[in-house]
């Protein structure tokens, strides 16, 4: 992953249709030591637009924007800017929505309820190269995972090898204890591997979920 | 019908003798007549469709409407349509008459004659050979009761159900009838026809009728015989005949009529006779001269078919393919765009001592004029480099030297010996708000109030402001003392008082429904009235405020001007039109020495534009010097006649028109003994009853009022404005009365009412005799049977009543919480914030606050998720409920000190769960983390879902202090209750524990696939 140059403040796009939300958010982020609001943008058009040439450090997207959705929005964005984390902005935990936009690129997502340390702390794990996930995304991560394996095989076959991704051993395991509850420090522990190489894990898992989203085979258990 | 005001006698001014005196000054008045009230009403309306042939009103009061799609009967709101569906033998229907019977007779085009008795068409044969005798096209009854029936192929009578021809008028040719008509005294019978011309019978003889010189064969379209006993005949193409004393009368297009022909005429209750042509408009004959009234006075089409005049003095016009228009009278005369006032949103209104009106208006600045020359927009010359035109222009102040003051945004001017005089632009205060109210105090000074809450004094052309803040929002109001005190209402905040040289403010909010005031009017006895934005109309006298509201008779929610006229009464500007009242009776009812207040309204009925009085300024409505009353409006300036007496309307009788039993009609019966009480008998088991009423008026039909009753169930009245039908669901079997009453624009009750007996008849068991019998008759297992079989299906019934009602108590749960938990959290988050601003010296405290009102803000956010969860079909469940009660955990024990684990699978099946099932083990589920979190001083607790065999386990554990289960107290932990829900589903609850072992609590339910 990109490396952050030290003493730099992490720059933050933001993509809300709220007026109010995102003046409150970026006002938010502004007054934050290490942080700055570099853009926001109002749909997802726009920020098709201006966050591929401001090439900020972290966006947040709202799920639910007018007219084109956060989700196809990501998706569109890590296109144009693959290494790019997004974070999603929700009111309610609607999974399907948070899911989606996850299996489009994100790497992420947080409640528009979210705390302002709870908030900053996550996109700093994110600007950091890490992938929060939390234990009811894992378990749908895994649950995705075992419906892609049980997919007919002439799929597989007729595709690319490399297209239909399966999840390791060790994934599976950190996925798992991360379901029970675990946090990432004991998860390393248990399985006797760094806490960095834990988040890599996260950001693979990520990254393979990433890659089904354009699985012709996926999309269709998808029912897109 | 009179459509100017009429000046009554002892008047000293009249607003027709402000028009009496415009031709002398003025060389135009024509935007000052003005026209008549125009409303219509088309298909979109509900009518039929848009020709209406003929018009008549029954004697219960509807007006019948013979349309080209069938037959429609209206009582001012409905339409109510009968087609060939009801029996009717053509749609086409031409002509119509109600005889002395009550019988409505209805002539088809194409299709004969039937009639409408009792609710039911009945169709009358004819003489079938007879070509043409099936367009009917006139009928009339004459004095002996006898219906003659005009058609295309001659005359013909109604006998016994049947058309036939009589022998005395075998010498009449089979030949077309145009007319014919009854003449007033009844001894003539009129018969107009092409083929020969207008024959008279009289007396049993047939005689012709010639005309004048030059129109000796008369060939009429349309007959009217007036009260003056005027015949007027209408005979084609630009002239119409009337014959008054055996002289005709022959009036053309010299008098104005128009070259096609009259199709209808009638007269109206004042005597004005009307005349409808074929396409050219309506015809008002002044004594001398036909005056049209077309299109662009209001009318919805010019090609006119049918007139008629109804008991509350409308005309009714039937036009070919406009439907029907209802002209009325007008109570009031309106300024708007036609006479000046390009922009009609207006203000404020004063009138200076040379007797010139200003108005301010919302985008047209000030305009300046009079009743009499109509308005024009008022610009002056500037003086020196300032801007004097300012859009929005809210209060105009009269002052007594005769100046004028007005405000904008951003500006104070004076006009005054005509010339601009002492103009304020460039005060900084002013910068970025505007003048919302002037008001002169009692040593030639000026009161100014604005949109941003300040206060200002303006004496000798220097401004002070009032040094506190009186109000975080606009000023709308300020009135004078005697003693030199002023009242400031704001748009927030409530009422205000200062004193004269004092810098003190009194604050008043008790008695008071809205603290929003609009405006204020001091009366000459002291008394404070106090109109309000939402809490209706309050008056503060002998140092107490009281307010009126709708059930002693003042609906009005809103009253934006109040300005009282010479003879006692207020007159308010509401947003629902302007309302009349009797100050003294509004005194008595502030005293409790009157129950209910009549109020008089005007509307657009009256012939306002609109209905909404404009407010939030002062001054607000003004008494002219000439004693009218003058209201702003959103559409133009209202001026009302306080010496106008408008006539006094009855409350109409309210009329039950359907009866529906689980939503089919039912038919009255009649009691022997008691024949004139309507009756209606439900049989066992049907006991949803639908009621439809109505009233007939056709002036203000909008503000017909209803109250109905059912004795027996309800204990009181209740009272509906638009409502017109009622449900009774689940009626027990038993006798009761409907009573239903009907109250008029003014809100005056009808003395009379109406009523209909029910008789719900009970199912044999549930009658008690029956169990007698089943014991004593051998037949007693035959009965038990019978019995058996009707209970259980009364146990269906309660058992799908149930089910409606575990609905309704979802909603009743959902409703609760949204109002506890949200609102709730909502409410401690503005008083939070209202603490905080109030808070300004301690930081720390500041804080805290800021921190709960974020906090319980999440927490409000939180709720409404689990409601919205909680509600949402798309989440009945397994996967769902697993997933949300798993986010819910990782929430609730985030921070705190107690780790959550969680044995959970990744997959469930979507197995379905049902709503209240999923959200009672929610919320039990809830019940047992808090108890963890607060009780148990535990350090971890498992949350483990399962499903096996198709039962669903859910089990909360945690290592905590545990218990001894039986020393809890009872239901103090919610299980006999849980326990209770989840019997019913085929589950259980269990609650395992010990001291130091830790507390598992596992509930269990069946869940199928």
């Amino acid at each position: 992953m990109i490396k952050r140059k030290v003493n730099k403040a992490i720059q933050v796009a933001l993509v809300e249709d709220d007026p109010n939300l995102r003046a409150n958010l970026s006002a938010m982020l502004n007054s934050s030591a290490g942080f700055q609001c570099q853009a926001t943008y109002p749909d997802g058009k726009a920020a098709l637009r201006g966050i591929p040439a401001n090439r900020p450090d972290v966006v947040l997207m709202d799920i639910n924007l007018p007219g084109m959705l956060g989700t196809e929005c990501v998706r569109q964005l890590k296109d144009l800017t693959p290494n790019l984390p997004v974070l999603m902005l929700t009111v309610y935990e609607d999974s399907e929505q948070i899911f989606k936009s996850l299996m489009s690129g994100a790497t992420g997502y947080l409640l528009k309820r979210t705390s302002k340390d709870k908030l900053l702390e996550a996109i700093r794990e994110v600007d950091a190269g890490g992938a929060p996930m939390s234990r009811q995304i894992a378990r749908r991560v895994v649950q995705f995972f075992q419906k892609v394996n049980e997919l007919p095989a002439e799929n597989n076959n007729n595709n690319n090898a490399s297209v239909v991704v399966n999840l390791t051993d060790r994934e599976n395991e950190v996925l798992a204890a991360l379901a029970k509850g675990y946090a990432y420090k004991e998860i390393a522990d248990q399985l006797k591997i760094s806490f960095e190489t834990v988040r890599t894990h996260l950001r693979t898992i990520y990254e393979k979920l990433h890659v089904h989203s354009r699985t012709e085979a996926v999309l269709k258990y998808l029912g897109r | 019908m009179h459509f100017i005001l009429k000046s009554t006698a002892v008047a000293a001014v009249s607003l027709l003798s402000i028009f009496a005196g415009v031709g002398a000054t003025t060389n135009d008045l024509s935007g000052l007549v003005q026209a008549p009230i125009i409303r219509s009403w088309g298909t979109e309306a509900g009518l039929p469709q848009n020709t209406v042939n003929a018009i008549v009103q029954s004697k219960d009061g509807y007006l019948w409407l013979g349309t080209q799609d069938g037959l429609a009967r209206f009582d001012g709101v409905r339409f109510k349509s009968f087609g060939l569906e009801s029996g009717l033998p053509s749609v086409n229907v031409a002509s119509l008459c109600e005889d002395q019977q009550g019988i409505l007779w209805i002539g088809t085009s194409g299709a004969g004659l039937c009639c409408l008795r009792q609710g039911r068409i009945e169709t009358i044969s004819g003489p079938g050979r007879l070509p043409g005798s099936g367009t009917i096209t006139c009928l009339q009854e004459d004095a002996g009761g006898r219906l003659w029936v005009g058609t295309g192929g001659g005359l013909l009578f109604c006998q016994d159900g049947k058309l036939v021809e009589e022998i005395a008028f075998a010498q009449l040719p089979h030949k077309p009838i145009n007319c014919i008509l009854r003449s007033r005294d009844g001894t003539n019978m009129w018969i107009a026809s092409t083929a020969y011309g207008l024959m008279a019978w009289r007396d049993g003889n047939l005689e012709p009728c010639p005309g004048p010189a030059g129109h000796e064969k008369i060939i009429a379209k349309t007959l009217f015989e007036d009260r003056q006993n005027r015949l007027w005949v209408s005979i084609g193409n630009g002239t119409v005949l009337c014959r008054e004393t055996n002289q005709w009368i022959v009036f053309n297009e010299t008098n104005g009529l128009p070259f096609a022909y009259v199709s209808s005429i009638t007269q109206d209750a004042d005597g004005t006779i009307w005349a409808g042509s074929l396409d050219d408009g309506l015809y008002r004959f002044d004594g001398t001269q036909f005056n049209v009234i077309r299109k662009s006075a209001g009318l919805s089409a010019e090609d006119i078919r049918s007139l008629y005049c109804d008991h509350e003095n409308n005309l009714w016009v039937g036009t070919r393919t406009g439907g029907l228009n209802r002209l009325s009278k007008r109570n009031l005369l309106v300024v708007a765009s036609a006479q000046g006032l390009t922009n009609d949103f207006t203000r404020s209104v004063a009138e200076t001592a040379d007797g010139s009106l200003w108005v301010g208006t919302i985008g047209g600045s000030l305009y300046r004029g009079g009743l009499a020359g109509g308005f024009q927009p008022f610009r002056p010359e500037p003086v020196g480099n300032f801007i004097y035109f300012y859009a929005g222009v809210d209060p105009v102040l009269a002052m007594p030297d005769g100046s004028l003051w007005w405000g904008g945004s951003g500006a104070v001017l004076q006009w005054k010996d005509n010339h601009l005089g002492d103009c304020h632009t460039n005060e900084p205060w002013l910068q970025s708000v505007s003048v919302t109210a002037l008001q002169n105090d009692r040593r030639g000074g000026i009161w100014i109030g604005t949109s941003g809450g300040q206060l200002m004094h303006l004496q000798n052309g220097r401004f002070t402001e009032f040094p506190k803040q009186l109000a975080r929002a606009a000023i709308t109001s300020l009135a004078v003392e005697p003693d030199g005190s002023l009242w400031v209402g704001a748009a927030a905040g409530g009422l205000k008082r200062i004193r004269e040289d004092s810098n003190e403010v009194l604050s008043f909010t008790n008695g008071l429904f809205s603290t929003s005031i609009r405006t204020l009017y001091l009366d000459g006895d002291g008394t404070l009235w106090i109109g309000t934005a939402g809490g209706g109309l309050s008056c503060r006298r002998n140092g107490r405020i009281t307010s009126f509201t709708a059930s002693q008779g003042l609906t009005m929610r809103t009253v934006s001007q109040i300005v009282e006229d010479d003879h006692g009464f207020l007159w308010l500007g509401c947003n629902s039109g302007i309302f009349k009242v009797n100050k003294r009776d509004l005194l008595d009812c502030a005293a409790g020495q009157l129950p209910f207040v009549h109020s008089r309204s005007f509307g657009i009925n009256d012939g306002m534009l609109a209905e909404e009085c404009s407010g939030g300024f002062c001054p607000a409505g003004l008494k002219t010097k000439s004693g009218l009353i003058c209201i702003s409006t959103v559409r133009g300036l209202v001026f009302l006649n306080p010496n106008e007496q408008r006539d006094e309307t009855s409350p109409p009788l309210a009329l039950l028109e359907e009866m529906l039993v689980n939503g089919r009609p039912q038919t009255l019966t009649t009691d022997s003994h008691q024949p004139f009480q309507p009756r209606l008998v439900i049989a066992p088991g049907n006991h949803d009853l639908e009621l439809h009423f109505t009233a007939i008026e056709f002036s203000a039909p909008e503000k017909i009022g209803f109250r109905y009753k059912l004795d027996g169930l309800d204990t009181g009245w209740n009272e509906v404005l638009a409502r017109r039908t009622v449900y009774y669901q689940h009626l027990p079997p038993g006798e009761y009365t409907f009573h239903v009453q009907a109250c008029n624009a003014d809100g005056v009750w009808s003395e009379q009412e109406t009523t209909l007996a029910v008789t719900v008849l009970p199912f044999v068991w549930e009658t008690a005799w029956f169990h007698a019998t089943t014991f004593l008759t051998v037949s007693g297992v035959f009965a038990g049977t019978l019995w058996w079989i009707l209970r259980r299906r009364y146990k269906l019934r309660l058992a799908r009543l149930q089910t409606i009602n575990a609905i309704e108590r979802e909603r009743l749960r959902i409703s609760k919480d949204m109002h506890d938990q949200v609102g709730g959290v909502l409410t401690q988050v503005s008083q939070l914030s209202d603490m905080g601003l109030n808070e300004t010296t301690d930081q720390v405290l500041v804080k805290n606050r800021f921190e709960r009102i974020g906090n319980r803000a999440r927490v409000a956010v939180q709720s409404l998720d689990e409601i919205v969860w909680a509600t949402n079909p798309k989440n009945d469940n397994l996967a769902s409920f697993a997933e949300y009660v798993s986010r819910f955990s990782d929430e609730f024990f985030e921070y705190t000190n107690i780790r959550c684990w969680q044995e959970v699978p990744t997959t469930f099946p979507a197995l379905p769960l049902r709503a209240d099932v999923r959200h009672n083990v929610f919320l039990a589920v809830r019940e047992a983390f808090s108890n963890a979190l607060r009780h148990a001083k535990c350090t971890e607790v498992w949350l483990r879902i399962k499903l096996a065999d198709g039962q669903v386990t859910v089990e909360v554990e945690d290592n905590g202090s545990g218990f001894t289960p039986s020393q809890t107290a009872a239901g103090g932990n919610g299980l006999e209750n849980m326990q209770a829900r989840l019997e019913e589903e085929g589950g259980h609850a269990e609650l395992i524990s010990a001291p130091g072992q830790g507390t598992l609590i596992r509930f269990t339910f069946h869940i199928t696939s």
